[in-house]
C-alpha cells in the first residue's frame, strides 16, 4: 500500500511537469492579455497605452447598443453557431457508429482518411475552392462543381448562388463547416468506442439482442461520457460563428444574414481602429460565453451526472 | 479547449500585441544609436546639389554616419519588380543607402492588405518608421501620438525644390496636414484627374458587333447585352459578358460601382461620404440624390437580371476584375485612367487583335448631362513615427525623392528612378512617391501628339522611354516576327492604353477637362473626428443597400436607406461638412 502511493506520486511528478509547459504557454498567451480587458472602457489610442488613455466607463457599450450592426451579428451568430454546435455533435456520431460497424479494414481506413482531409486546409484555401465550386456561373463562365451536380441530379433547376444569397449564405456556411471537420471530430468517438468491453456486446449477442438493441443500450451508454464531454466544451463557443471560415466567404450582399460577431469585430478594430468598440463587443462575447459554459458544466453534473474535473 | 480558448481570442490577440510594445521599444533605441550627427559639413557624392546654399552647412539629403528606418512595403497585385530588383534591393533603396539612410523592410504585403497591416503594426507598437495615410488617419495619428511633430524638422530641412513641389497648389494641401497650426505630415501632390472615374471597352467587341461607343446608360445597356448574347469574339461560345463590377468592396477604384452613379449625377466617391455641391447650394453628399440614384440602381437590377451584369460580381473584388478583363470574359468596366493596362498586356498575348479604349462614364439622365467627379484634396500623406529618433528623415527622403522625379540633373537620372521596362522598377520603390502633380497630362498630350506626327524633338526622356515602347507594340503589331511577350511590347500596349490613344484613358480625360466636364469635390479638408467615425458604418450600410437592390430588391428601398443613413450620422457630417464650406468660401 506504502510503495504504491510513492510510486504513484513520483508518476504524478513527471505528469505535472509535462504539464507545466502548456500552462505558462496558456498563462502567458491567455490570462496575462487578460488586463487588456481595461481598453474597454477607455478611449483607447495605441501610443498612450492602458494607463494613459482616457477613461469613458461604459461609453463603449452605450455605442455598440446603437450601432445598427450590432444587433444582426448577434442573431447571425447564434443562429449559425447553435446549428452548427447540434450538426458537429451529431454527424460525427453517427459517423462513428457507421464506420465502426464496418469490417473491412482498408475500407474503414481510406474512408477516414478521406473524409478528415478537409480539417487539415485552412479556411483562406479552402475558400478560394469553395467560391469556384458554389459559383453559379456568369454568362462568360460555366457554374461551379457542386451547382453542375445538382442540376445534372435534377435536384435543382437553376444554378443556386450559394454565397451571394441570404436564403442560401447560412446553410452553405453550417453545411460546409460539418463538412471540414466531422472526419477530425470522429475520430474521438472512434477512439471511445474501442474502449467499451467487447464482452458486453458478445453478451448482448448471447441474450438475443440485435445490432440496434447493442447500439442503443451499449455503444451509446459507453461513449456518454465522451458526448457529454465534447457538449459542454461546444457550448463555449456558442458565440463563436466561425471567423475564419465567414470571413474568407462574405460579401456586401450577404451582410444580412452572414455578418457575425466577430467579423464586426474585426471590421470594427483592424479596419476602422475603433480598437475599444471592439474591446468590448469582445468582452461582453466573453462573459456570456463564461456564463453558458458555467451553466453547461452544472446541467451536466445534475442530469446526467458528469463532471469534467 | 480550443473552441473554449477562441471564445475570447480576439481581446487576448488584441492585448497580447500591446504587450510586446515594451520590447521592441528597447530595440528601436538600439537601432537608431549612431544618428547622432544630424549636422554635418560634408554632403555625400550623391546628395551633392549646388544649387542648394544651405547644404554647404547641413546635410539635407542623408547623414554621415548610417541610420536604420523601419518600412513596410505594400505593392499592388498588378506590380511586379523589373530585372533581378527586389523590395530590399532597387536604384531607390541604393540611393538611400548611399545617402547613410538604411530602410529596414518590417513587412511586405499585398496593397489590398497595406492598411490592415499598417494599423495592426500600430496596435502593436512596432511599426514602421515612415508611415502612407489615409486622409482620416493624419489628424487622428497625430492626436495619439503615432506620428511625430515634424514642424521645426521642415522648416530646417525641408529643401527649397521640396517646399516648392509642396506648395504648387498654393499650399491648400500642405495647410491641410496642420493639427493645431503644427505640421504632422507631408502630402503627395496628386492631380485629381489621375484618380477620375472612366469607362474601359473592349472596342474590339464593339467593332466586330458594329456598334459604337455608348454615351448614355441606355447604350450602355444595348451594348453590355450585345457582348453578352451575341458572341463579340466571335468565336461560337457564350464565353462573356458585358459589364463588371466590384461586389465585394464596392467603393473601389478598380471596378468601383459609384463610377455609374456619377453618369446618373450623383457622385459617392470611393470612400463615401464625398460632398458636392447639391442644386441648392448646399453641401450634400451624392447618395442623397435619390432620383439620380433610384435611376442607376434600376438600370443595374436590369442588367443584372438578363446576366449582361456579371451573374457572380457578388464575389468580386478589383483583383477578380483585372482576371476577368484580361482573360477577355468581361467587356466593360470602369476604373481611373491606368484600369485598361492589365488587360490589355495580358490580352495582347491571346488575342493579338484586341483593342481597349476608354471613355467617360454614360450619361445616365440623357446624353451631356453627365460629369466626372474630380477630388481636388490629396488621398496619400507621409506621416513619420514618434518612435523615429530621426524625425527629419522623412524631410529628407521626401527632399531626394523630389530631386530625382521633379528636379532630375540628367534624363538618364530621371529615367533611372522614374522606372524603365524590365530595367529599373522605378518609383514606386520609393518611399515618398513624389511625382510631378500634371505629369501624367503633359504626358498624354505630347506622346499622342508624337506618335501622330513621329515627331519627338518636344519629348523629355520619360516621354521619349514611353513611345519608343509604344511604337515597339504599334510597328511591330503587324510583322510576322511579332513577340507580344516582349518587355517593351508589353510596356508599350499598356500604356497605349493610356497616354498614345486618342480614344485611352487620358485621352477620355482630356476630352472630359477641355470640355469642362467635371463636377469638384466640395469638401476639401480632411474629415473630422464625426466623420471618421461615422463614414465606416454609413460605407458599410450603402455598400449593402446597393447591392441588394442591384441583385433583386426594391429599388424604393432605398428612401428607407437614406432615411437610416441621415439618422445614423448622415446629417451632422453633413452639417460639419457644410460649417467648412461655410468658414472657407
Amino acid at each position: 500500500m506504502n510503495t504504491k502511493k510513492v510510486k504513484w506520486k513520483k508518476n504524478n511528478l513527471v505528469f505535472h511537469l509535462m504539464l507545466l509547459i502548456p500552462v505558462i504557454i496558456l498563462f502567458i498567451y491567455s490570462y496575462l492579455p487578460m488586463f487588456g480587458i481595461v481598453m474597454s472602457f477607455e478611449k483607447f489610442s495605441p501610443n498612450l497605452g492602458f494607463l494613459k488613455s482616457k477613461w469613458v466607463g461604459l461609453d463603449n457599450f452605450k455605442t455598440l447598443l446603437l450601432l445598427p450592426d450590432t444587433f444582426p451579428a448577434v442573431r447571425n451568430t447564434l443562429i449559425i453557431a447553435i446549428i452548427k454546435i447540434i450538426g458537429n455533435l451529431i454527424v460525427p456520431i453517427v459517423f462513428a457508429l457507421m464506420l465502426n460497424e464496418v469490417k473491412v479494414k482498408w475500407f474503414k481506413k481510406t474512408v477516414q482518411t478521406i473524409t478528415y482531409l478537409p480539417y487539415f486546409l485552412s479556411w483562406v484555401i479552402l475558400g478560394g475552392i469553395l467560391i469556384k465550386f458554389l459559383s453559379p456561373g456568369s454568362a462568360a463562365s460555366a457554374p461551379g462543381f457542386f451547382n453542375n451536380i445538382l442540376v445534372a441530379l435534377h435536384i435543382i433547376k437553376e444554378p443556386i448562388y450559394f454565397l451571394g444569397d441570404n436564403n442560401y449564405f447560412r446553410g452553405t456556411m453550417i453545411i460546409s463547416d460539418i463538412w471540414k471537420g466531422f472526419g477530425f471530430n470522429t475520430i474521438v468517438y472512434l477512439a471511445a468506442l474501442t474502449g467499451i468491453d467487447p464482452s458486453l456486446y458478445e453478451a448482448a449477442a448471447v441474450d438475443g439482442a440485435g445490432r440496434w438493441r447493442q447500439t442503443w443500450n451499449i455503444t451509446l451508454p459507453g461513449i456518454a461520457p465522451f458526448i457529454a464531454l465534447m457538449t459542454i466544451l461546444s457550448i463555449g463557443s456558442v458565440l463563436n460563428a466561425g471567423f475564419d471560415q465567414i470571413f474568407n466567404l462574405y460579401s456586401p450582399a450577404v451582410y444580412e444574414s452572414g455578418d457575425i460577431i466577430d467579423t464586426l469585430v474585426y471590421r470594427l478594430g483592424l479596419i476602422n481602429q475603433q480598437y475599444s468598440l471592439s474591446a468590448a463587443v469582445g468582452l461582453l462575447k466573453s462573459i456570456v460565453s463564461l456564463i453558458l459554459v458555467l451553466t453547461g458544466y452544472k446541467l451536466a453534473d445534475k442530469y446526467a451526472g458528469y463532471k469534467v474535473f | 479547449m480550443k473552441n473554449f480558448k477562441k471564445a475570447i481570442s480576439l481581446i487576448l490577440t488584441l492585448v497580447l500585441m500591446i504587450t510586446l510594445v515594451g520590447c521592441s521599444k528597447k530595440t528601436d533605441s538600439s537601432d537608431t544609436e549612431n544618428s547622432s550627427s544630424e549636422v554635418s559639413n560634408a554632403p555625400t557624392s550623391a546628395a551633392t546639389d549646388d544649387s542648394e546654399a544651405a547644404s554647404e552647412t547641413k546635410n539635407l539629403y542623408g547623414y554621415d554616419t548610417p541610420v536604420k528606418i523601419k518600412i513596410g512595403v505594400a505593392m499592388a497585385s498588378d506590380f511586379s519588380y523589373a530585372a533581378d530588383e527586389t523590395a530590399n534591393d532597387n536604384v531607390w533603396m541604393d540611393l538611400y543607402r548611399a545617402n547613410n539612410i538604411d530602410p529596414e523592410i518590417l513587412f511586405e504585403v499585398d496593397s489590398s492588405q497595406g492598411a490592415t497591416k499598417m494599423a495592426t503594426a500600430i496596435l502593436s507598437g512596432d511599426y514602421p518608421d515612415i508611415i502612407g495615410e489615409q486622409p482620416s488617419e493624419v489628424a487622428k495619428y497625430a492626436a495619439d501620438g503615432t506620428t511625430a511633430d515634424i514642424t521645426d524638422a521642415y522648416n530646417e530641412y525641408a529643401s527649397d525644390q521640396l517646399k516648392e513641389y509642396l506648395n504648387s497648389d498654393g499650399g491648400l494641401a500642405l495647410e491641410s496636414c496642420k493639427v493645431n497650426g503644427r505640421l504632422y505630415a507631408l502630402p503627395q501632390m496628386v492631380n485629381g484627374y489621375d484618380s477620375v472615374m472612366l469607362m474601359f471597352i473592349r472596342q474590339d467587341w464593339l467593332d466586330n458587333l458594329g456598334l459604337s461607343m455608348p454615351t448614355t446608360m441606355d447604350e450602355l445597356k444595348t451594348v453590355a447585352h450585345a457582348f453578352t448574347f451575341d458572341d463579340p469574339d466571335g468565336n461560337g461560345v457564350a464565353d462573356t459578358y458585358g459589364l463588371a463590377l466590384d461586389g465585394v468592396d464596392v467603393f473601389a477604384s478598380m471596378g468601383g460601382v459609384q463610377a455609374v452613379f456619377e453618369g446618373y449625377g450623383a457622385p459617392m466617391g470611393a470612400t463615401a461620404p464625398t460632398f458636392v455641391k447639391g442644386e441648392d447650394g448646399k453641401l450634400a453628399w451624392g447618395g442623397t440624390f435619390a432620383p439620380q440614384m433610384k435611376a442607376g440602381l434600376q438600370l443595374l437590377q436590369d442588367m443584372y437580371k438578363d446576366g449582361s451584369l456579371a451573374k457572380d460580381f457578388i464575389t468580386m473584388d478589383g483583383n477578380s476584375i483585372f482576371e476577368e478583363s484580361s482573360a477577355g470574359r468581361c467587356g466593360i468596366w470602369f476604373g481611373p485612367m491606368w484600369a485598361g493596362m492589365t488587360a490589355a498586356s495580358a490580352l495582347l498575348k491571346t488575342v493579338p487583335a484586341s483593342h481597349i479604349t476608354s471613355a467617360k462614364v454614360p450619361d445616365g439622365l440623357g446624353a451631356g448631362t453627365g460629369k466626372a467627379y474630380f477630388s481636388s484634396s490629396p488621398s496619400t500623406y507621409c506621416g513619420v513615427s514618434s518612435k523615429c529618433a530621426n524625425p527629419e528623415v522623412l524631410i529628407k527622403l521626401m527632399n531626394l525623392s523630389v530631386q530625382k522625379l521633379c528636379y532630375p540633373e540628367s534624363p538618364e537620372e530621371f529615367v533611372k528612378y522614374y522606372g524603365e521596362a524590365g530595367k529599373y522598377s522605378g518609383w514606386k520603390t520609393s518611399l515618398t512617391y513624389t511625382l510631378a502633380p500634371l505629369k501624367n497630362y503633359d504626358n498624354y498630350k505630347k506622346e499622342s501628339a508624337a506618335l501622330l506626327s513621329g515627331d519627338t524633338s518636344g519629348l523629355n526622356t520619360e516621354q521619349l522611354g514611353d513611345y519608343t515602347n509604344m511604337k515597339a507594340f504599334l510597328d511591330g503589331k503587324d510583322k510576322a516576327d511579332f513577340n507580344p511577350e516582349d518587355a517593351a511590347v508589353q510596356a508599350g500596349v499598356a500604356l497605349y492604353t493610356v497616354f498614345g490613344d486618342l480614344e485611352g484613358g487620358y485621352g477620355a480625360l482630356d476630352k472630359l477637362i477641355t470640355n469642362k466636364l467635371i463636377t469638384p469635390s466640395a469638401y476639401n479638408s480632411l474629415p473630422t473626428d464625426l466623420m471618421a467615425e461615422k463614414t465606416p458604418t454609413l460605407n458599410k450600410l450603402a455598400a449593402e443597400t446597393i447591392i441588394k437592390i442591384i441583385t433583386g430588391e426594391s429599388v424604393d428601398s432605398y428612401d428607407d436607406f437614406l432615411q437610416n443613413w441621415k439618422s445614423l450620422g448622415g446629417d451632422d457630417i453633413t452639417a460639419e461638412a457644410q460649417a467648412w464650406a461655410d468658414a472657407n468660401q
